[in-house]
């Protein structure tokens, strides 16, 4: 198991809960995606998932660690990596390659075996060209995937993106999006927390926060087949699925379809060719 | 475009300079500036410069390039050029007009100031241009760094000065913006009088500052996500280790010292 | 209130490495009253093109025209920056004052509005944006949530009555029910007889509000017309890196498997045509 959530409670203070209530465990190598509108506690989450934040009550447990143990902090880091949402705040040097090699210094890896993970690491979300730029020179994109490749250069066994397509142009979120794939192609767990649709679609499971609360787990495919319970949480759905929901309405049903080509599909079914 | 100033004026370059260890290099100029002061005649001045002009044509930078960044300090040697002409007392008069009086011991110790200026910049600016910040700044650390056992925050000062020289063009940009965001609601920064410019300039900084605070606690969630946790037990990717041509670097000082020593005081 | 761009160029300096060309005879007419979408990829020029409408940048040659005044106009400037208002990409970032009504006031302040006409400019603003004033106006901005904050920068455009309104990137990192009021109040605004640029990266945001698109790529305007006629050559739109709405590219896809579907920019008009369709056989 990847994370164990307990009864999983998170407060700021006395009179402001994030989080209540949050019972669920992730699998390893699973790629789950995270929505609800702003202010649900799907950030919190997140920050609970690599000990930035440790439960009120309840636990968390990564990898079978439990993240409040002072302890395990350090351990539960290099196993849970984050990207955020800002590209311009999560790099921390003036040299791409010296900002990836960060993590692992941290982790006190020897420099021999840094240098070729931090090349690795490069190579792997295709930026191994940019490896002396100053980030600054760097497109949204292309930061996004040098802060993915710092947290790769730990080794991680999972990914959490916070809502790190959110400040992209439509290339950069394509560009980050294929690196997330990759990363759950290779075995590592990914959570990706979104305010895109689209982008949860393609997940395996998808959670839906309300008010601090774990309102719906599904897998997409279910989950988008309720779309004004969607709308209902403030929350939109694909456009394939919007599309579907016109044509049911009309009193045609264009199936379960998720996304534009098995959209275009059943309609092959639906249309006879002229 | 604001974000493509560099602060440190590197140029980059592989000459032999370039490739000097940057704790060796800071050492080198540290060297060389005792040496400034060490020479007291015309002559230790001409072996100081022979040093400078050596080490600047071996680093590959143009002539050219190197005199210009000494340009926006042209003002301050004017200024403490003329202070000397001026304030300095002496006997041999060579001109007087009114109340002011030139004498030779001024003119002379006013020349003698504004060369060893010249020449103290020009080794620090040979020092600026031929290493990169960050391993300017690494070889700042790890110099400080025996001095960490008695307390002395030579990595947190070495981590601030990175997060520093890495937030600067961003944070211009951003200065950038939010001014042109408020002279589109009708701000004014240009005119009016200096007190009342002053005021003006609030709601570019309020943002500013806000935005700053907000990139550091980011910033800071960020590091510790990827397990910053101070300077203890880190390791480093890149390694500096003692060359020989560190040791020739080192050589070389001792001569033109000693050379300065013996001729040049 | 017409905006003009006559023959407008624009070049940064590079800093001694030469220049780049930002905009190269750029002619473009944005009529009264529509919502006018600029699109393009990352650096096509678009955000340089939009600041030549308040007189942000000022044109190396060409002209622009607001109102018929021309915004090279040093002494026009104040004038064409209370007609022409501009929402910068992230604008809650601009925000600077103690209370919600002080920062919503600072614009129309600049333009002398005093008095009861200011009380009168800040609160339509707020009630505009969606914002009560009786809860806002005395709050500190910097205690509102991220979507409040938007809105807040927004009033504080909208207090000047611009007459034009330019919008960069107006519901970036914005949830689904932000982006839905934001679009509701794009509209408001529309209807109120104003104009307004939307400059964006999200294809099917700007098809959805847009009467007419502007495609800028290289610095040039290499398309213009209406949604319907924009998105219609997707081998074009992809020329210049660009994404096609959904709908449109659904149609695409479909007539490639040999349906007749009609053009569609927004998956409204693509299920009536589907519907239609349908019934039809």
């Amino acid at each position: 198991m990847m994370f164990e959530a307990n009864e999983v409670e998170y407060e700021y203070s006395e009179h402001e809960r994030a989080l209540a209530g949050v019972t669920l465990s992730i699998n390893r190598g699973e790629f789950l995606a995270v929505i609800g509108r702003n202010g649900s506690g799907k950030s919190t989450f997140a920050k609970l998932l690599n000990a930035l934040l440790v439960p009120s009550r309840g636990e968390l447990r990564v990898m079978g660690l439990l993240t409040a143990d002072e302890s395990n902090v350090l351990k539960v880091r290099q196993m849970a990596g984050m990207v955020f949402q800002n590209p311009d705040n999560q790099l921390v040097t003036t040299i791409v390659e010296e900002d990836v090699a960060f993590g692992p210094e941290n982790l006190g890896v020897p420099s021999a075996e840094i240098r070729a993970r931090v090349d690795a690491a490069l190579e792997k979300v295709g930026m191994t060209k940019y490896a002396r730029y100053a980030p600054h020179m760097l497109s949204g994109g292309q930061k996004q995937r040098v802060a993915i490749a710092g947290i790769l250069a730990m080794r991680p066994d999972a990914v959490i993106f916070d809502e790190s397509t959110a400040m992209l142009d439509p290339k950069g979120r394509r560009e980050v999006m294929s690196a997330l794939t990759q990363l759950h192609s290779e075995g590592i767990t990914v959570i990706l927390i979104t305010h895109f649709m689209e982008e949860a679609a393609q997940a395996q499971r998808v959670l839906v926060f309300e008010n601090g609360r774990l309102a719906l787990d599904a897998p997409p495919r279910e989950l988008f087949k309720d779309a004004k319970r969607l709308y209902e949480l403030g929350l939109s759905v694909p456009h394939a699925v919007e599309l579907r929901e016109i044509l049911k309405d009309a009193g045609f049903d264009a199936g379960s379809a998720l996304n534009m080509d098995e959209m275009v599909e059943a309609l092959c079914r639906l249309l006879p060719k002229n | 475009m604001l974000k493509d100033i560099t602060l440190g004026q590197y140029y980059p370059g592989e000459s032999p300079i370039h490739a000097l260890d940057p704790r060796a290099k800071i050492l080198l100029t540290i060297a060389y500036i005792a040496a400034v002061f060490v020479a007291q005649s015309y002559y230790g001045f001409l072996i100081l410069l022979t040093l400078v002009l050596g080490a600047v044509i071996l680093s590959s930078i143009p002539v050219g390039f190197f005199v210009k960044t000494l340009k926006p300090l042209r003002w301050i040697i004017l200024f403490t050029f003329i202070l000397n002409v001026f304030f300095v007392p002496g006997e041999s008069v060579i001109f007087s007009w009114w109340i002011i009086t030139i004498t030779r011991e001024a003119l002379e110790r006013a020349i003698f100031l504004a060369i060893r200026l010249v020449l103290l910049i020009s080794g620090t600016s040979l020092l600026t241009l031929s290493t990169s910040p960050i391993l300017l700044t690494d070889g700042i650390e790890r110099l400080l760094s025996p001095l960490s056992r008695f307390r002395f925050p030579a990595h947190e000062l070495a981590m601030m000065m990175t997060i520093a020289l890495r937030f600067i063009p961003t944070l211009l940009e951003e200065a950038q913006k939010i001014m042109k965001a408020q002279l589109s609601r009708g701000a004014d920064f240009e005119s009016g009088n200096p007190v009342k410019r002053a005021k003006n300039l609030v709601p570019l900084l309020v943002p500013l500052f806000v935005s700053a605070f907000r990139r550091a606690e980011e910033l800071a969630l960020a590091m510790e996500a990827r397990c910053y946790h101070g300077g203890e037990g880190r390791t480093r990717m890149r390694v500096l280790r003692y060359e020989h041509r560190d040791f020739i670097g080192f050589g070389v000082m001792a001569a033109f010292i000693a050379a300065i020593i013996v001729l040049g005081r | 209130m017409p905006i003009v761009a006559e023959k407008l160029t624009y070049d940064y300096s590079q800093g001694g490495l030469g220049v780049t060309h930002a905009l190269k005879g750029v002619d473009l007419t944005i009529p009264d009253g529509c919502v006018y979408g600029i699109i393009g990829h990352t650096g096509s020029g678009k955000s340089t093109l939009v600041q030549h409408f308040n007189g942000l940048l000022q044109p190396h040659s060409g002209r622009v025209l607001v109102d018929s005044l021309d915004a090279s106009d040093k002494k026009l400037l104040p004038q064409i920056r209370q007609k022409v208002g501009m929402v910068f990409q992230y604008p809650e970032y601009q925000l600077f004052e103690e209370t919600v009504f002080k920062d919503v006031a600072f614009g129309p302040m600049n333009h002398g509005v005093s008095g009861e006409a200011l009380n009168f400019a800040v609160n339509e603003a707020l009630l505009l944006v969606g914002l009560e004033p009786d809860l806002f106006a005395s709050k500190s901005p910097f205690e509102l949530s991220g979507g409040e904050k938007r809105r807040v920068a927004l009033a504080g455009v909208l207090s000047m009555h611009p007459k034009a309104l330019v919008l960069d990137e107006p519901m970036a990192g914005m949830d689904p029910q932000g982006r839905e009021l934001f679009s509701q109040l794009i509209r408001r605004l529309k209807a109120d007889g104003r104009t307004l640029v939307v400059v964006s990266h999200h294809m099917d945001e700007i098809a959805e509000i847009c009467d007419y698109i502007a495609v800028l790529n290289e610095g040039e305007v290499v398309l213009n017309g209406t949604p319907s006629a924009v998105f219609a050559d997707l081998e074009l739109l992809s020329r210049y890196s660009l994404d096609a709405p959904f709908a449109a590219l659904m149609a695409h896809k479909l007539r490639e498997r040999g349906f007749r579907i009609q053009n569609a920019v927004t998956v409204k008009e693509l299920g009536a045509s589907l519907i239609a369709e349908l019934k039809r056989c």
